[in-house]
């Protein structure tokens, strides 16, 4: 058995959890605390770094106490310390992981410095048997990738957005239409009463190789049709919502099912897609998602809602999986451990030229 | 490594070990003081980075001295004003050593640290000055017991040098930290370099050790409100900032 606290601090949630990992690889979700920050932000229409970075360092420790009062444990209990080290917005990570070394050093327990990628990309492994390999579909506000998981540690990049993240999408057109944030539930619950067969979207990259993402020229598609219109009724937003929003779930189905092509011959009798990040909670796409999974023949998994979106429990199981398999660097090491903005998971693709910006690829 | 138990463990008045932590300016600082007495400090010029180097440094000086952290009976720790990343390393380290060893966390502000390394003999008053960059310093004003009599404020050099010699009302001040040359010419009678402009790690466990048992946390004192604009400019700043993963 393995106790191990885990503290998210990467954007705008301030999350600590405690889990249990039993020998046989299970895990026991003991506390799973969340404090989100999004009051703060609302008025500026974004996450803003410095308010993000000032509310973690006014919480966390209150937050990690929540956590570890609610799984009965005391910190002396504890068999290590995993905390988010990026990538993400530097200030809120360098908060939480300090934080974390803190308590490691205190009682001389491992710490674990986690890539909040790879916390998603095994979250479907806190609530279920979700064996390697598998093909995990990433999509959040700051992500969209395709990544071939083989174990814990080892990850391929198949693809990955070329200019917008899915949430990142779904809260600019959420803007656009005056639908205001978090864009993602503004957009699902606005589609509802609406009629996505009205207007007729291009869907993204149609014609291109591989498996990657866009989203730019969708968002401009629905602001040229906005424009269009003049003066927008309620309709007419509900309408375009939903157009919006069944092309993205149609966008992120059909690249799915080209990295399923890419790995399928490898995966075996029994092949899994797990679907992680805040977007997996919209059921448009978790529709789409399971079309495509029951045509193929592959089994979907996607994690409950709290699990999808940034939570301490997810970087506690990296760490416990990280401690089960032995990649844990020493105490020393990751005392010194610096916080990372950027930190990519998996190198992109071979022949991958775009994307990459000034400072390197973002993730 | 086990606790090492403290030898007079009960007895009345018991030993009181307390870690000073300083991250708030150009430097990253640790010290140790048992009792009223120096055992172990460390301190290393620093610009930025100090969320990789105070952790290691802790635990080197805590070695130097003999201590396991569980040791440690309070934690005493700079909370600005200063640079903002800088305060909240200091900050997350010493409120989650607090919550991972049951210890009381104490804040103390850049200023009176500084305050503190000025000699008591020099003068009736002293003030410390940073140079809080953008034309501006951050000062306060302490009497001999480093009571404030002018709170930690930010101003124009002009200012704060206005603002100090209305509250000394005409006593002499000396004068501590690197926002005093930019004052200009100091007053007469008063010492321009009256004190150090690195603060000293051992002054904020001082100074943490006779302070009263803290009511809450230590919280930042940034005295700057942080840069956002309402609405449209600054939408999506915080996604676009976290990257899009291409």
């Amino acid at each position: 058995m393995t106790l191990v606290l885990g503290v998210e601090t990467s954007c705008d949630d301030t999350a600590a959890g405690v889990i249990r990992r039993r020998p046989d690889g299970a895990c026991e979700i003991l506390a799973d605390v969340v404090w989100r920050q999004y009051d703060r932000h609302a008025p500026y229409g974004g996450v803003v770094p410095e308010i993000a970075a000032r509310s973690h360092v006014e919480r966390v420790d209150q937050v990690i106490v929540h956590a570890l009062e609610k799984s009965g444990h005391i910190p002396a209990d504890l068999d290590a310390v995993a905390a988010t080290a990026g990538p993400g917005l530097i200030g809120g990570v360098m908060v939480g992981l300090t934080a974390a070394k803190a308590i490691a050093l205190a009682h001389d327990k491992p710490l674990i410095p986690v890539n909040h990628l790879e916390g998603h990309a095994l979250s479907a492994r806190l609530t279920e048997a979700a064996p390697f390999p598998y093909l995990l579909l990433l999509i959040s506000g700051g992500h969209t990738q395709l990544i071939a998981v083989a174990g814990v540690g080892r990850y391929r990049r198949l693809g990955s957005t070329i200019d917008d993240a899915a949430g990142e999408a779904f809260d600019k057109t959420a803007k656009l239409l005056g639908l205001g944030q978090p864009g993602g539930p503004r957009i699902e619950s606005a589609a509802v009463g609406g009629r996505a067969s009205r207007f007729r979207l291009p869907a993204p990259l149609a014609r291109r190789e591989g498996c990657d993402f866009s989203f730019s020229g969708l968002k401009t598609a629905v602001r040229l049709a906005a424009e269009e219109i003049g003066t927008p009724t309620g309709q007419d937003v509900a309408d375009l919502a939903a157009a919006f929003q069944a092309t993205a779930a149609a966008h992120l189905a059909a690249r799915t099912g080209r990295a399923m092509d890419m790995v399928e011959a490898d995966f075996g009798a029994d092949p899994r897609l797990v679907v992680a990040g805040g977007v997996a909670a919209n059921c448009a796409i978790k529709a789409a998602l399971k079309e495509l999974a029951d045509r193929r023949g592959w089994r979907l998994i996607v994690p409950p809602p709290k699990y999808c979106t940034d939570n301490g429990a997810m970087i506690a199981w990296a760490g416990a999986e990280r401690l089960a398999a032995g990649l844990v660097p020493s105490l020393a090491e990751a005392l010194a451990f610096a916080p990372r903005a950027r930190w990519p998971l998996a190198p992109p693709p071979p022949g991958r030229a775009h994307g990459g910006g000034r400072k390197g690829p973002k993730a | 490594m086990p606790a090492l138990p403290n030898d007079d463990f009960g007895a009345k008045d018991r030993t009181m070990i307390v870690l000073g932590l300083d991250t708030a300016l150009k430097a990253c600082s640790a010290a140790i003081l048992k009792d009223g007495a120096p055992l172990a400090r460390t301190s290393a010029p620093l610009e930025r980075g100090h969320a990789e180097r105070l952790a290691p440094m802790v635990a080197g000086t805590l070695a130097a001295a003999g201590l396991s952290a569980r040791d440690i009976d309070r934690v005493g720790v700079v909370v600005g004003p200063g640079t903002f990343a800088g305060v909240r390393v200091g900050l997350a380290f010493a409120r989650g050593l607090a919550v991972g060893t049951g210890i009381e966390a104490v804040g103390v502000t850049s200023l009176a640290a500084l305050a503190a390394g000025i000699a008591t003999a020099t003068a009736p008053l002293r003030a410390a000055v940073i140079d809080a960059r953008r034309g501006q310093v951050y000062a306060a004003l302490y009497d001999a017991a480093l009571v404030p009599r002018l709170e930690p404020f930010v101003a124009a050099p002009e200012e704060a040098l206005r603002r100090l010699m209305d509250a000394a009302g005409g006593a002499a001040v000396a004068l501590a930290g690197d926002g005093v040359a930019p004052m200009g010419p100091a007053p007469k009678g008063w010492i321009a370099e009256g004190g150090p402009d690195v603060i000293d790690a051992m002054a904020v466990a001082r100074l943490a050790a006779g302070a009263a048992r803290p009511e809450a946390p230590p919280a930042p004192l940034y005295l700057r409100p942080p840069d956002a604009r309402p609405a449209a400019a600054a939408a999506f700043a915080g996604l676009l900032a976290r990257g899009d993963a291409p």
